[in-house]
Order: structure tokens, then C-alpha cells, then sequence
């Protein structure tokens, strides 16, 4: 019998395939290293650094509903096993 | 990045790196931009109208040690001064003060004595203009005289920004007095 934690856990899986980890992984690094330089130019012209915090708040919250939730463009390539060669 | 608490996971610890670097490239930008403001080179503050005076003081939180009495100093002083370019998109306060810088007992050092301060937290309060202004604190040396010693004032500032290391500076002009004596009974 599972304990409690693990069927939460299975619950709150929302697995994605290999390609769509690397694509999550590279649109996560893009996401943030834009976010940096946006908020450092907003500041810098905005003169004012509550601007330059909400900006980079913003792209935050951009990257996550970006990357954390399993898209359907995650999934494209999902994985085929072997068959089984042998019957028992 | 094959599940979701994985994902979480990752995007924090991106996260952290991000707001490293963001901290880093804010402390920097903003020095090179308070350099080519040049607030190391602001030369239209004046400082007139010195006038010393010089009391005897017997208590010890005067400087008075072992009975002797200790020669205090204090002064009035104009002051005009526009410190406007000292606030930038990074700064938080400034905290502008008054220094007498006059020879010390050895050839080649000098004390340096703080007379006024003042903490500044917005743009519109940096524009200084004093009249007649009291010092704040009485000083004393060392010795128990300053031995009416010339000194130069010189009004000096520091940055306190939100991000980045403090910022230290003074402004480039310095006014001379000559500290007061005190008159002794004889």
C-alpha cells in the first residue's frame, strides 16, 4: 500500500518526455538571462530601482507559468519502449 | 526537469544565480554613473564666515582625564552646498558632514575632527544653505590645547545605496580658519 506522500506525489507528477526537459531547461535559462538584462535597462531608464525589482518580479512569474507546467510542446517526443521479446 | 517539483527546483535555483548577478551589475553601473556625474568633482559648495570659539572643559565626557582641563573647540559656520547629483536610481541616503583637517603632533599627520553632520533621504532636501549654523559637537585633541592651529573645513559625504558598497567622497573646496584660544586669568 502506498503511504500518503507518495500518492500526493503521483498526483502532482505532470512528467514531461526528454526533449521537452531540454527545451524547458534552455527556454528557462533564456527566460532569465532576458529578465536580468530588462530589468537592469528598465531601471536604468526609468531611474529607479522599484521599477528594476518589479521588472525582474514580472519576468519571474513569466519564467515559471513558462517552464514549470507540463505544455503539451513539452510532451512531442515521447518515449517508445522496447517490445518485449519474450513471452512468459 | 522531468517532473514538476523538479522544475520548481531548478527555476529556484536559477533564480538565485539571476538575482547574484543582477545585484552584482547594479553595484557596478551605478559607481561608473555617480563617476561620469562627477560627484568627485563638485566645486560649488562654499563654506564662509568661520568663527571659532574655544571653551575649557573639566568633565571627563569633555576629555578632560586626571583633573586637567581640556581645550574644546567649536565653531559657526555658512554653508551652501548642492548636493542634487549625489542622488541617483541606486541611492538610498547620503550623510554629508563637516570636517576640520589641521597638522598633527607629528610632521606629516593630520587629525581630522568632525564639527556637523547631516543624513539627507530625499533629492529635494540636498540643496544645503546655512546661515550662521552652530556645530553640532565639540572636539577636542589629543593634547589639551589645539594651540590655535590652522585647520581647513571641508564638507564631506557619504552614499548609503540600496544595493552596492558605500560610497565615500568629499567635495573640492576647502575653507581655512584658525582655531580659537582660550583666555586664561592670569
Amino acid at each position: 500500500m502506498d503511504s500518503l506522500a507518495t500518492s500526493v506525489a503521483a498526483i502532482f507528477e505532470f512528467p514531461i518526455d526528454f526533449a521537452g526537459q531540454k527545451k524547458a531547461h534552455d527556454l528557462l535559462s533564456r527566460c532569465l538571462s532576458l529578465g536580468v538584462l530588462a530589468s537592469i535597462v528598465a531601471g536604468i531608464f526609468t531611474n529607479s530601482i522599484h521599477a528594476l525589482v518589479y521588472t525582474f518580479a514580472a519576468s519571474l512569474v513569466i519564467t515559471f507559468v513558462a517552464v514549470v507546467p507540463a505544455w503539451p510542446a513539452f510532451k512531442q517526443n515521447p518515449q517508445s519502449f522496447l517490445p518485449v521479446k519474450y513471452d512468459l | 526537469m522531468f517532473n514538476l517539483a523538479n522544475r520548481v527546483q531548478v527555476l529556484l535555483n536559477q533564480t538565485l544565480t539571476a538575482v547574484s548577478v543582477l545585484t552584482a551589475a547594479i553595484a557596478l553601473i551605478s559607481v561608473v554613473q555617480l563617476y561620469f556625474a562627477g560627484v568627485w568633482s563638485i566645486d560649488t559648495t562654499s563654506i564662509s564666515n568661520v568663527k571659532a570659539i574655544a571653551l575649557l572643559k573639566n568633565l571627563r565626557s569633555f576629555g578632560a582625564l586626571h583633573g586637567k582641563p581640556k581645550e574644546n573647540s567649536k565653531i559657526a559656520f555658512d554653508l551652501s552646498a548642492d548636493l542634487t547629483p549625489l542622488f541617483h536610481w541606486n541611492t538610498k541616503q547620503i550623510f554629508v558632514y563637516l570636517t576640520a583637517e589641521y597638522e598633527g603632533k607629528l610632521a606629516g599627520l593630520s587629525s581630522r575632527v568632525t564639527y556637523w553632520d547631516k543624513i539627507i533621504t530625499r533629492r529635494e532636501d540636498a540643496t544645503l544653505s546655512l546661515k550662521n549654523a552652530r556645530a553640532k559637537y565639540l572636539v577636542w585633541d589629543v593634547e589639551k590645547s589645539f594651540r590655535g592651529r590652522n585647520a581647513t573645513l571641508r564638507l564631506e559625504w557619504s552614499i548609503q545605496p540600496y544595493v552596492g558598497a558605500f560610497v565615500l567622497g568629499e567635495t573640492l573646496v576647502g575653507e581655512d580658519f584658525a582655531f580659537a584660544s582660550v583666555k586664561r586669568k592670569s
